[in-house]
């Protein structure tokens, strides 16, 4: 065994999305970081679909980036075609949505990484974390190559690889991606320092030879005409828009599926992780929503001019003939040929009621855990967790209170919450819903929301801070324009349907909130310097004076959360002799062990009369300890 | 137990022993901007200084609040260590309902669970250490307490109505948070059409139930028919006739009955609170003044009022307007044969005749009152009544927020928020919730 003489302040296992952006905050922050990942080739590979952002995870991406991360910038140089999706919809739920070129995205954040200063990167593997004769804080961390290296902090961002397991079939073999091998030993590791461990399954489809496919059988989609970019600081902007193409499944394809259903190892038996609900395999969707015959599915280019297309829509375990076989019933697909089939892996996660708000584990000092080694699925939500793990094991090392959202601050805010607080059973995924301030925490004002933290951080320039803030105050004049400018009902003559019912002179804000009132139909009316206003912070301005109502109501409620919520509750209570706390709540509270009374009310089982009661006897305990 | 948050709330808290004197609290931060809109002299609230003036408001009738003293107290020095305004108006349970339920139509006040002013109390510092126990204690009891109520509300089925109607919405909120949250995805829209008729339905039943909560409210307290009339008409024997015992003292003084004596009788498997009151006249001493406005509130409180005149006394001047429910006792027809006309029963106490006609009049009275309750459940209990009124007005807002044409996100803002409402009573709705029956309902998934 060689023990590095080197000693890192923090270091980062794992380089993928939640990996790089745990490395670059760190680094960023001015630590010395180190990067230890199997491949440095596989840097920042996208392991399933050649897509980020999307509902709930565009506002994600939004807030990774005015909180100072990479993964905006990256989908913004790498991305194929841009779409916002809801469009249809008001602009608290649109989120966009990129097609990226796999290729072009990993290279592109390798470059990334190795032009960071401050950041090393290094290919070998974690086998097992090095922590103080009490096991109470991590010391370093030990390589399959032999090395111990020294560290103050430690992030584990292992993904898919700890003792992943692939399935194809009733065929099975470790590995962590396809043609990657598993990591072993690291759980083991850590069972051994007493963390509880649990299996998940997740799955990806098929890849195809594009020349296999007639795609003039299929319909073509493109995206946006004038695309939005994810970060604040791209400029210009004009991306590729590169096609997908989309074709359906049937019938045919179902009967040939529900023939072979027993070989699949989801329905055998074999697969005991649990797979997320909202991204079934094509075998689940036709057993389980019979009555639906036909699916839609998407061909994707995994990069520019590729020869390869992803079946989003087919993940599958099946055995691989009956994949092919299925496949060539649908439309387009009726010579289709793999590169690959789609398949199935397992693998362990460590149940994230174990880890505080800031991504630090409760049992051990220093060492961290982000990304699907909590339990979470997709890069949008890794890359959020690796950032502020970041952050928090940089801010560690410098003896700093850790950087928490909150709910109402950011999805980042609620997607840590939910995982400290829930039970996870299946992958967790962001959605808009799992947001109770959506209506506050929209993509267009993630900077203004995040950009004062991410500054005063330091991962945000000053530069693009000051941009902010002049939008900010840009806004606010244009909303308080939209108050105070009052229109005569004859200049609202053909500029919109039933303006003649307008008798009075009403004020810009109130005519845009009348119902099917856009801001676009306004126009004529405004001056010139908001007419010449970049159009998405114009529509930002829009957003918030229509909505008004409901922007306060949700502000107000946020006003109201009980100043108890940031109530810390010290470490060591013991819920169990709780007598007067309900029986659940006692073992919920015990098991999850929450840092406040916030995350303690939102555990399912705690009622708010549990609250009442562990506000007094913890009131008691704290003035009893200090007195 | 206590709602989980920092608002305001309200209760009547009148100390024992205070005699007609009513007393409202409220404390939260909304507490001085309520009463600072209530309020005759708003400026007058200054910490620690009780204000005297009046209380104005559409609800309150005109005079009733003319003698209020109101007294604020600004948190952290208060007794609850927050923002905290007390109310003082002479009256009795009357005069502090009406107080608080106007109160409760304030934005961002709601009614104080039992316990609730001590729990926040001892959460600021206000209350000592050593009284932690009991406080836990007070909670505890509370909640076994508001479960068995809820237990017992169960068997009369407002928890099922309850959960009936949040599925009602939840349907709606899956169908919109589905669109929300998989609309890149093959999910068929639901139009909106189908979401207007839900919730009006739900607006129609909510508004039954709200006409429920005077019957219920009578089936939990009784039903209050006061006698009233001139000095020595007779009330106090045909309080002691309808009761069927000696209760009231009766001679042929006039002003023999000083203050209001009550009694429960069963008319038609109904409580009925009989209540002897004194003669209504110029008052002699001061007992029988006191006595009088004492008759006076009853009359307020009544639900029907037995006007006594009788032969041998003056008919009283009608201190009741059109719109109480009354009934006119023409006593002591013994005594000789005139029958004055717009009576509406004429009695003799001493032969017993007419009695049965009044006793019918009144069952029917108690008789049509009745309520068969919306799917036999019958609001009783003011905190449901209050859930109710604000549910109401919150879907109100779901209507108007789906009829202008505003985006799902915002409809589903409104419809959670009338969830949140019921869930006062059945739960919390979680995210959860809405997300396992998207998955169980929809195909959704690439
Ligand atoms: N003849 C006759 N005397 C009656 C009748 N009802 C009551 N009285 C007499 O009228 C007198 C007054 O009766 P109360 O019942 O005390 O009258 P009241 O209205 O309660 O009087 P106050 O309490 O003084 O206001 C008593 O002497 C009764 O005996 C009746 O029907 N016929
Ligand atoms: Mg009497």
């Amino acid at each position: 065994m060689t023990v590095s003489r080197e000693s890192y302040a923090v270091i980062v296992i794992g380089g993928g999305h939640a990996g790089i952006e745990a490395a670059l905050a760190a680094s960023r922050l001015g630590k010395r970081t180190l990067l230890i990942t199997m491949k440095i080739d596989a840097l920042g590979r996208a392991s399933c679909n050649p897509a980020i952002g999307g509902l709930a995870k565009g506002h994600l991406v939004r807030e990774i980036d005015a909180l100072g991360g990479e993964m905006a910038k990256a989908t913004d140089v790498t991305g194929l075609q841009f779409k916002m999706l809801n469009r249809s919809k008001g602009r608290a739920v649109w989120s966009p949505r990129a097609q990226i070129d796999k290729l072009a995205y990993s290279a592109y954040m390798q470059s990334i990484c190795q032009a960071q200063p401050g950041l090393e990167l290094l290919e070998d593997e974690a086998t097992s974390v090095l922590v103080n004769e009490s096991k109470t804080g991590i010391t370093g961390v030990r390589t399959r190559n032999g090395v111990d290296f020294s560290c103050q902090t430690l992030i584990l961002t292992n993904g898919t690889f700890l003792n992943g397991l692939i399935h194809i079939g009733a065929n099975k073999f470790s590995a962590g991606r396809i043609g990657e091998s598993a990591s072993v030993g690291l759980t083991e590791s850590l069972t051994e320092l007493g963390f509880e461990t649990g299996r998940l399954k997740t799955g990806t489809p098929p890849r195809i030879k594009r020349e296999s496919v007639d795609l003039s059988k299929t319909t073509i989609q493109t995206g946006d005409a004038n695309p939005e970019p994810f970060s604040f600081s791209t400029n210009p902007f004009s991306p590729p828009d590169e096609a997908c193409y989309i074709t359906k499944t049937n019938e045919q394809t179902h009967a040939i599926i529900n023939g072979s259903i027993e070989l699949s190892p989801l329905f055998s038996g074999a697969i005991k992780g649990i797979g997320p609900r909202y991204c079934p395999s094509i075998e689940d969707k036709v057993v389980r929503f019979s009555e639906k015959s036909s699916h839609q599915l998407f061909l994707e280019p995994e990069w520019l001019n590729a020869d390869q297309l992803y079946v989003n829509g087919f993940s599958s375990s099946l055995p691989e003939a009956v994949q092919l076989a299925s496949l060539r019933t649908v439309a387009g697909l009726e010579r289709v040929e793999f590169i690959r089939p789609g398949y199935a892996v397992e693998y362990d996660f460590f149940p994230p009621s174990q880890l505080r708000a800031s991504l630090e584990t409760k049992r051990i000092k220093g060492l961290f855990f982000a990304g699907q080694i909590n339990g979470t699925s997709g890069y949008e939500e890794a890359a959020g967790q690796g950032l502020i793990a970041g952050i928090n094991a940089s801010r560690l090392v410098d003896g700093d209170e850790s950087f928490v959202l909150g709910r109402q601050e950011a999805y980042l805010g609620v997607l840590i919450d939910d995982l400290v607080t829930k039970d996870t059973d299946e992958p967790y995924r962001m959605f808009t819903s799992r947001a109770e301030h959506r209506l506050l925490l929209r993509y267009d004002n993630a900077h203004f929301r995040l950009s004062p933290a991410g500054y005063s951080l330091g991962l945000v320039t000053e530069a693009r801070y000051k941009k902010v803030l002049h939008d900010a105050a840009l806004a606010k004049e244009a909303e308080d324009l939209f108050e105070t400018t009052f229109i005569k009902p004859e200049r609202l003559l053909g500029l919109f349907e039933a303006q003649a019912i307008i008798k009075k002179n009403q004020s810009l804000a109130n005519l845009l909130r009348r119902p099917g009132v856009s801001v676009d139909q306004l126009m004529p009316l405004f001056p010139t310097w908001v007419k010449e206003l970049d159009p998405a912070l114009l529509n930002l301005v829009a957003t918030n004076t229509k909505y008004q109502g409901y922007m306060e109501r949700e502000k107000l409620q946020v006003e109201r959360l009980s100043r108890h919520q940031n109530m810390l509750i010290p470490e060591k209570v013991d819920y169990l002799s709780m007598g007067a706390v309900s029986l659940e709540a006692r073992q919920k509270l015990h098991k999850f062990r929450p840092e406040t009374i916030g995350q303690a009310s939102r555990i399912s089982g705690v009622s708010p009369a549990d609250i009442s009661i562990l506000l007094i006897l913890i009131k008691k305990l704290v003035s009893r300890e200090t007195s | 137990m206590f709602p989980f948050n920092d608002d305001t709330i309200a209760a009547i808290s009148t100390p024992p022993g205070t005699g007609g004197l009513a007393v409202v609290r409220l404390s939260g931060p909304e507490a001085l901007d309520t009463i600072s809109k209530l309020f005759s002299a708003p400026e007058k609230l200054t910490p620690r200084y009780a204000s005297y003036g009046k209380l104005i408001h559409p609800d309150l009738g005109e005079g009733e609040f003319d003698d209020c003293v109101v007294t604020f107290f600004k948190g952290p020095n208060s007794a609850t260590g927050e923002d905290l305004v007390e109310i003082s108006v002479h009256g009795g349970s009357y005069v502090q309902q009406k107080l608080l339920e106007v109160l409760l139509l304030a934005p961002g006040v709601r009614i104080a669970s039992a316990g609730e002013f001590t729990f926040r109390a001892f959460l600021r510092g206000r209350i000592d250490l050593s009284r932690a126990e009991a406080v836990v204690d007070l909670i505890h009891a509370r909640d076994a307490a508001a479960h068995k109520n809820a237990r017992q509300q169960l068997q009369g089925g407002l928890l099922n109505l309850v959960g009936l109607m949040s599925d009602d919405l939840i349907k709606i909120l899956t169908i919109l948070e589905a669109e929300l949250d998989f609309s890149d995805q093959e999910i068929a829209f639901t139009p909106t059409e189908t979401h207007l008729e839900t919730i009006r339905d739900l607006k129609t039943t909510t508004s039954a139930l709200l006409e429920t909560y005077f019957y219920g409210s009578r089936l939990e307290e009784g039903f209050r028919f006061p006698l009233v009339g001139a000095p020595n008409s007779g009330k106090s024997s045909l309080f002691n006739m309808l009761l069927g015992q000696d209760r009231a003292i009766v001679t042929a003084q006039p002003g023999t009955t000083r203050d209001t004596i009550e009694k429960t009788i069963i008319i038609a498997g109904h409580s009925v609170v009989l209540v002897d009151t004194a003669g209504l006249r110029e008052a002699q001493g001061e007992a029988e003044l006191s006595g009088i406005d004492r008759s006076k509130e009853e009359i307020e409180k009544a639900d029907l009022v037995i006007l006594v005149h009788s032969l041998d006394t003056e008919d009283l001047i009608p201190v009741i307007s059109e719109n109480t429910p009354h009934v006119i006792v023409y006593n002591k027809i013994d005594l000789g044969p005139r029958r004055p006309k717009n009576k509406d029963i004429y009695l003799s106490c001493k032969t017993g005749e007419g009695l049965t006609e009044l006793k019918e009049l009144l069952y029917s009275h108690v008789i049509n009152s009745i309520n068969a309750g919306v799917a036999g459940v019958i609001l009783n209990n003011e905190r449901h009544r209050n859930v109710f009124d604000r549910f109401g007005v919150q879907l109100s807002a779901c209507l108007l927020a789906v009829e202008d044409g505003y985006g799902p996100e915002y409809v589903a803002s409104d419809i959670r928020q009338a969830l949140d409402i019921l869930g006062e009573i059945t739960g919390k709705t979680t995210p959860e919730d809405i997300l396992n029956n998207i998955f169980s309902g929809f195909c959704v998934g690439k």
